[in-house]
């Protein structure tokens, strides 16, 4: 058997050369001719690192030992399930990133719509898909290797699916710790805002600075705890409500409009809510320093018939300034009416 | 081996026979050889997707062909897929070990990548081994110029003296070679050799155009002609044309 290369005649049956070590019997083999290929949105990417190499912005290669840590280090289940929180990024590390490219992409996609449509049913689906994609990188890169039975598996796949929706849960408050999200439970045709829609708020920057009246805020939680504690009011029902009186003005409702300080305001634009029509105050509210009369249908005596006095109207609705947690400045739900809210002015 | 084909050429269709050996004798013989002259030709032209789609048919024809394992890399290295070539490299590497073309390569693909360090040490281990090719000395020659060595010019002589009839195509590659380290005075000499040994190849008239024009040598209008006139098509050639004609958009747009 005669080499291709340096001619040397070997025995029949051999795999290499003797001489040189090249492959004898290419037949006996299945050998791959047709070399891999860049696909074309790649080259600007890799002219950019080439560039920067050139330039020694990056190194040629990591230093041999932060390597070899990085190997040792990664080689273990809970290093590749730590670096899972970033979906692909151990396999990006490890050089086999092409293996899970397209759940990548796919989990981009599915979180990307799941955020686009927050606020809606739809949302929570793609987000929950979002997380299962998830959790199936990371267990792929990590248990995969050395777990085969199928229980094993579908056990780490739930206990990873867990532990990813609480970071999914925890992730939003640290990233954007000023922004929240609330569904309206008025109707306020005059803005267009409807009951149920889905309003994003910002926090304040300062809770000292005077909020305008019609501003729509969400009220921190703690603040209708100690309502409900008292008058029984679900805190669940209500997050969002508008700013009808401000510090130092008075409040009542006349033929189903809110009077404030003598002054009759548009219940179109401040409209009153079912349960204050139902039991109107008797005389004047008055609306402390440092707080707002923030009007929503708060579902007040949830639990059995009970009466209404101005008394438990003030508890509901005088919010101190302190516990407003921000202000709403986007209507993202329904899509059909996404848009910027207009800040009002007294 | 016979071609699936084969069992079928027997067969008659009515009268119309027609003579046997008639196609053979106008048609050439599609073997390995046929493919790798096609692929040269096609590297010669600038159309590198071609030649490397050439080489894989030579390498169809007989897997151990080392100009086509060697040709794909370097193909792969002419379209800039740097990462791919050295892969490549290594899987021939695998076919022909420790053969210091394929090494020349893999050093060529890590130089052109800005892996330097990986390029001097292939250049290294390939220029140790026994019967050394052109190609090892024009990479050598290449990683010397980068990093702005004088012994460039010597490793561009050894290529050449050690290439034999391939010595228009050495000359070419060097030209190609110093005009992209801005050695057009030198990179010319190489250029002019290589555009009157190999007439019929469009690179080495762009080439030769390219330097002429960076040198502001009226002659470039000239070869870059030469070069549209074989390959017409080549629209870098085309728009190099232009610039050198002073006929470029910007050119026209101001009315100069």
């Amino acid at each position: 058997m005669r080499c291709p290369r340096c001619e040397f005649e070997n025995i029949p049956g051999q795999a290499r050369c003797i001489r040189c070590g090249s492959i004898l019997e290419a037949g006996s083999q299945v050998i791959e001719i047709y070399p891999p290929r860049m696909p074309a949105w790649r080259k600007p990417f890799r002219d950019a690192i080439r560039c920067m190499r050139g330039w020694r912005v990056v190194p040629e290669k990591p230093p041999t030992a932060i390597r070899r840590e990085f190997d040792r280090i990664a080689s273990g289940h809970l290093a590749g399930l730590v670096l899972g929180i970033v979906p692909g990024l151990a396999h990006l590390l490890n050089g086999r990133f092409r293996e899970v490219r397209l759940f990548v992409l796919l989990w981009f996609i599915v979180l990307g719509a799941g955020l686009f449509l927050s606020g809606s049913g739809t949302a929570t689906l793609l987000i929950g898909l979002a997380i299962g994609i998830h959790a199936w990188i990371a267990v792929r890169d990590s248990l995969f290797k050395d777990i085969t039975n199928l229980v094993e598996r579908v056990g780490a796949i739930l206990i990873v699916l867990v532990a990813l929706a609480l970071l999914y849960w925890i992730t939003p408050h640290v990233v954007a710790p000023g922004f929240a999200g609330g569904r309206i439970s008025t109707n306020i045709p005059a803005m267009d805002i409807h009951e149920g829609d889905y309003l994003l708020v910002r926090r304040l920057a300062d809770v000292d600075d005077l909020l305008a009246r019609g501003t729509l805020v969400l009220i921190h939680p703690e603040t209708l705890r100690n309502a409900r504690r008292e008058l029984n009011v679900d805190p669940g029902s209500v997050t969002i409500g508008q700013i009808v009186a401000l510090p130092g003005e008075t409040v009542h409702v006349e033929d189903g409009a809110y009077v404030v300080g003598g002054r009759v305001l548009d219940a179109s634009r401040f409209p009153v809510p079912r349960w204050l029509q139902g039991h109107p105050p008797r005389a004047d509210i008055f609306v402390p320093a440092r707080s707002y009369f923030v009007s929503s249908e708060y579902r007040v005596a949830g639990h059995g018939p009970m009466t209404v006095t101005d008394q438990m109207i003030t508890i509901i609705c005088i919010v101190n300034a302190s516990d407003i947690r921000g202000q709403a400045f986007m209507q993202w739900w329904p899509l059909s009416r996404r848009r910027f809210i207009e800040q009002t002015h007294g | 081996m016979n071609r699936p084909m084969d069992r079928f050429s027997q067969l008659e269709f009515g009268d119309e026979k027609t003579p046997q050996g008639r196609q053979s004798r106008d048609v050439p013989a599609r073997d390995a050889e046929y493919y790798r002259r096609e692929a040269t030709k096609y590297w010669l032209a600038a159309d590198y997707e071609v030649a490397l789609r050439n080489y894989s048919r030579v390498l169809e024809q007989n897997r151990t062909s080392f100009e086509g394992w060697s040709g794909q890399v370097l193909m792969l290295i002419e379209l800039g897929e740097y990462r791919e070539a050295s892969v490549w490299a290594d899987k021939a590497l695998e076919l022909f070990p420790e053969h210091p073309e394929l090494l020349a390569l893999k050093a060529l693909a890590c130089a052109r990548d800005a892996r330097m360090e990986q390029a001097v040490a292939y250049s290294d281990n390939s220029v140790g081994k026994d019967n050394l090719t052109p190609r090892v000395w024009l990479t050598r020659a290449e990683i010397f110029l980068h990093r702005k060595g004088p012994i460039a010019e010597g490793c561009i002589n050894k290529a050449i003296s050690c290439a034999g009839d391939l010595a228009p195509i050495v000359k070419l590659e060097a030209g190609r070679l110093l005009s992209r380290k801005h050695n057009y005075t030198i990179a010319l000499q190489y250029l002019r050799d290589a555009a009157q040994n190999l007439p019929r190849s469009p690179v080495a008239w762009y080439e030769l155009g390219c330097c002429q024009a960076r040198l502001g040598l009226p002659e470039a209008v000239h070869s870059l002609e030469q070069c549209l006139s074989l390959r017409p098509d080549w629209s870098e050639a085309q728009k190099m044309r232009r610039k050198v004609e002073n006929k470029g958009f910007f050119r026209r747009l101001l009315g100069n």
